[in-house]
């Protein structure tokens, strides 16, 4: 019986679903306007589908493609910044950065609770969609941390350092702006090799982050001639700094996986 | 005795050498210190410390770990730098420490530099060298990144001074838990003079914290356990840290500023009157320019401090008299604009540490929690490290131990350390002159409250933040989610459960609202058998060593031995 009164409720009304791009402004702009429809939350998806891939459409459901737009997703900031807090908004905004296909969806259903709640929903562990963000906000965070300190540059020919990492989350924009602080007067790029978008940044000048084009990459990958001295001396130190007596391949593994190393200098 | 004295060795074969000496240091962190990048110079500082690498044993590369040369006069019979040992001697010139510290950070190989070094020809000429290091690498490199530098023992009052403007942290190294540990096997070290750059970097921190404000360093680590000693609410201690730093001093109104001189035991006998006569807070554009000169270079109106504690110090003015003096005895220009530029940076804005070998010498391990518990409430430490006794020297004197370095017996140390720090026990609850060593079987807490049954079971619902903190399992993580979750609702096991808590231990010694959440016994044997099932997570360099927890555990259980 009750089967039937849902599939009946289905038919009245469609699922929405509303496909963002998958960056900040994407999904915000896609939460600004979901929430604008005034639909009712219960019928209101929001996906992330990736480029080029053809989702397998839902039945019962209309889809809508979101167009960022700037204006619209400041709006979402500002409001869940002045309707809960700024470690609250920074939870959510963590999570955007995932690599869960749920986010935007998780996001987007927490905001009723977090508006009514306020700050307060920082304990709400109870409900599911807000467990799932701060479980992806953490999993960001953290790995966004490792790779302040795994991160290895290379310089090239011209003076620019190169860094190469691949992320499993969305990187790049927590993590250049910690490098922009601390290489003021450098000229580096960070390369998302998986993502193959990158971290721009001129000396003494402003972080930009885009696409990065096939062509430009023709520039990297040659190393100044100073560069394999220090790699060589870096390794030097790596070895000897360990102590013999208390070697300890696991704890090393348990503090460094391996899929952080594959850029790292010291391990090849 | 041989000394092969090589200079003109490469960058790479010093290195080697220099980092190869450096390794037995413990403390590689580099925490402590929030300070933002600047136009024209290189590097930040983020306070809760980066891990760059990790080595083949395990532990965290952060730093360029190296000392500046290995030459010693000292023969401290377990180090491996002591004069009569044979080896290649080698010395590192200030540049060559400036460049591999700059071209390693700018990969991002690390967090800054840890620069220690062994005793050449006296310790006024290595502190010089290591003060024009970090002035060469601060002021001419424009290194903007962590610096960690010891202080040499018996070096002038001066040269340690300096050498705190430029660091963010120091140590002095205790090197052994007792002073007789010291006059057996480093003859030519002695505890006092050991503990006098302790205190001078101790005043230091504080006049530079009253002065200049926190300058991005964070609070002391006996923070917590001192609140309680205190009987102070978080609230109140919070407000009187604000108070204690001149930037902050005016948004407390009504706050007096003497309520400060309990917060450290020789508090009252600094020498402040530079502050106090005038206005505290500092008018002049603070980052621009640093204070106004007439402030920070007046002599103190009261001259040397009073002898609180028998180490006879005086307080820490690295103010003109000094630096003058530093600067025609050693040749280090301190100009008038270097001057604003260090104390922009404040003085050891990280704090200091120290640390102590452990099981070179016959201590227990009560008296060597003693003397780390002494170490953070009269020297206001930021961190003790441990470091497990590895034998380097075949040396009479020093002990054989078959089993390696006492890894275990260090983890035990750091556990009881952190309960020191965090969890308000003293020393003397943890261990005592009875029983005074640990449990290798139960870590430090579970020990504890094995031996206070009569404490337990612990009301979830009522118990104050510091008693949740001494139940086995819980955290202050999750004593503190308790307090705040227990506000707007009577909390059951399912609630702890929620709130993340792990009960896996915790609930031999818990109620909520009156009810445990099994039928558990609260007698000694039934929870220790219970505990050893449960058996502790050791890091895995212990688990997986000779000695297994998970076997004892069984042999002590089930008897297993006589049954099989």
């Amino acid at each position: 019986m009750q089967g039937g009164r849902i599939m009946l409720l289905r038919e009245e009304k469609l699922n929405r679903i509303y496909e963002c791009e998958d960056t900040l402004e994407g999904i915000l702009t896609g939460i600004y306007q979901a929430w604008d429809a005034s639909y009712g939350h219960a019928y209101i998806h929001l996906t992330v589908p990736a480029a080029g891939e053809s989702e397998s459409m839902l039945l019962f459901s209309e889809y809508h493609t979101v167009v960022p737009d700037a204006k619209q997703a400041q709006k979402v900031i500002q409001t869940i910044r002045k309707k809960t807090s700024e470690k609250v908004c920074e939870k959510l905004l963590g999570a955007l950065y995932s690599t869960n296909p749920e986010k935007a969806d998780a996001v987007y259903h927490v905001l009723p609770e977090a508006f009514r709640m306020g700050w307060r929903v920082i304990g709400n562990l109870a409900d599911p969609y807000m467990q799932a963000v701060f479980e992806m906000n953490r999993a960001v965070r953290n790995e966004a941390h490792e790779y302040l300190g795994f991160l290895r540059f290379e310089e090239q020919k011209n003076g620019v350092l190169l860094a190469r990492f691949s992320p499993k989350n969305d990187l790049l924009e927590l993590v250049a702006p910690h490098f922009a602080d601390r290489f003021p007067g450098e000229n580096f790029v960070i390369y998302d090799t998986g993502r193959k978008k990158a971290a721009f940044h001129q000396q003494n000048g402003p972080l930009v982050i885009r696409g990065l084009f096939e062509e430009e990459l023709a520039c990297f990958f040659q190393i100044s001639p100073k560069e394999a001295q220090f790699q060589a001396m870096w390794r030097l130190f790596f070895e000897t700094v360990a102590i013999e007596e208390r070697t300890n391949k696991e704890l090393q593994r348990n503090f460094m996986p391996y899929r952080y190393r594959t850029y790292m200098t010291e391990m090849h | 005795m041989a000394v092969i004295y090589q200079q003109n060795m490469s960058l790479e074969e010093k290195l080697r050498i220099l980092s190869d000496a450096a390794k037995y240091d413990v403390a590689c962190t580099s925490s402590g210190v929030d300070r933002a990048g600047g136009a024209g110079m290189a590097g930040n500082s983020v306070a809760v410390g980066i891990c760059h690498s990790f080595g083949a044993d395990g532990r965290c590369i952060s730093l360029l770990k190296i000392l500046f040369t290995n030459e010693c006069i000292y023969d401290c019979k377990y180090c491996i730098n002591r004069s009569s040992n044979d080896i290649v001697r080698t010395a590192f010139t200030p540049e060559e420490v400036c460049t591999l510290t700059m071209e390693f950070y700018r990969r991002n190989y690390i967090e800054g530099l840890f620069l220690s070094s062994g005793i050449m020809h006296s310790p006024n000429v290595t502190m010089e060298r290591i003060v024009k290091t970090l002035r060469m690498l601060r002021e001419t490199y424009r290194f903007n990144g962590y610096i960690h530098c010891k202080a040499i023992p018996g070096a002038d009052e001066s040269l340690v001074e300096m050498a705190g403007w430029y660091a963010d942290r120091m140590s002095v190294n205790l090197e052994l838990p007792t002073a007789e540990g010291l006059r057996q096997l480093a003859p030519h070290k002695n505890r006092k003079n050991i503990l006098q750059p302790m205190r001078k970097i101790q005043n230091g921190i504080e006049e530079s914290r009253e002065l200049l404000g926190a300058c991005g360093g964070n609070k002391g680590s006996y923070w917590h356990t001192r609140r309680k000693l205190e009987g102070k609410t978080e609230l109140q201690k919070q407000e009187e840290d604000a108070a204690l730093f001149a930037r902050d001093r005016g948004k407390i109104r009504g706050l007096n500023p003497h309520i400060l001189t309990g917060v450290s035991p020789e508090g009252a006998g600094r020498s402040m009157s530079g502050v106090q006569q005038k206005d505290a807070v500092p008018k002049a554009d603070f980052w621009g320019t640093g204070l106004p000169d007439e402030d920070l270079l007046m002599p103190s109106a009261q001259g040397g401090l009073a002898e609180a504690d028998g180490y006879g110090d005086t307080s820490c003015r690295i103010w003109k008299e000094s630096a003058s003096a530093a600067e025609g005895r050693y040749g280090i220009h301190a100009g008038h604009e270097t001057l604003s530029c260090r104390t922009a940076r404040g003085f050891v804005p990280a704090g200091q540490s120290t640390q102590m070998i452990i099981g070179a010498t016959p201590e227990t391990d009560f008296e060597v929690m003693s003397v780390a518990e002494a170490l953070y409430q009269k020297f206001d430490l930021k961190r003790v490290f441990y470091s497990a006794f590895v034998r380097v020297n075949d040396d009479a004197s020093l002990p054989v131990l078959p089993g390696g370095p006492p890894l275990l017996r260090e983890h035990r140390m750091y556990q009881a350390d952190w309960l020191l720090r965090y969890y308000g026990f003293a020393a003397g609850e943890i261990l005592t002159r009875e029983r005074p060593n640990f449990n290798v079987l139960l870590d430090p807490k579970c020990n504890w409250a094995i031996g206070h049954l009569e404490m337990f079971p612990v009301e979830v619902n009522q118990a104050d933040y510091f008693k949740l903190l001494r139940v086995p399992g819980l955290g202050p993580k999750s004593a503190r989610r308790i307090v705040e979750a227990r506000k707007s609702a009577v909390l059951d096991f399912r609630d702890l459960k929620k709130l993340g808590v792990v009960l896996k231990r915790a609930l031999y010694f818990i109620t909520c609202s009156g009810r445990m959440l099994y039928s558990t016994k609260l007698e000694e044997d039934y929870i220790v058998q219970h505990l050893l099932d449960a058996s502790e997570k050791l890091p895995a360099h212990l688990s997986e060593d000779h000695f297994t927890y998970r076997q004892m555990s069984l042999f002590d259980v089930g008897g297993m031995l006589e049954n099989g």
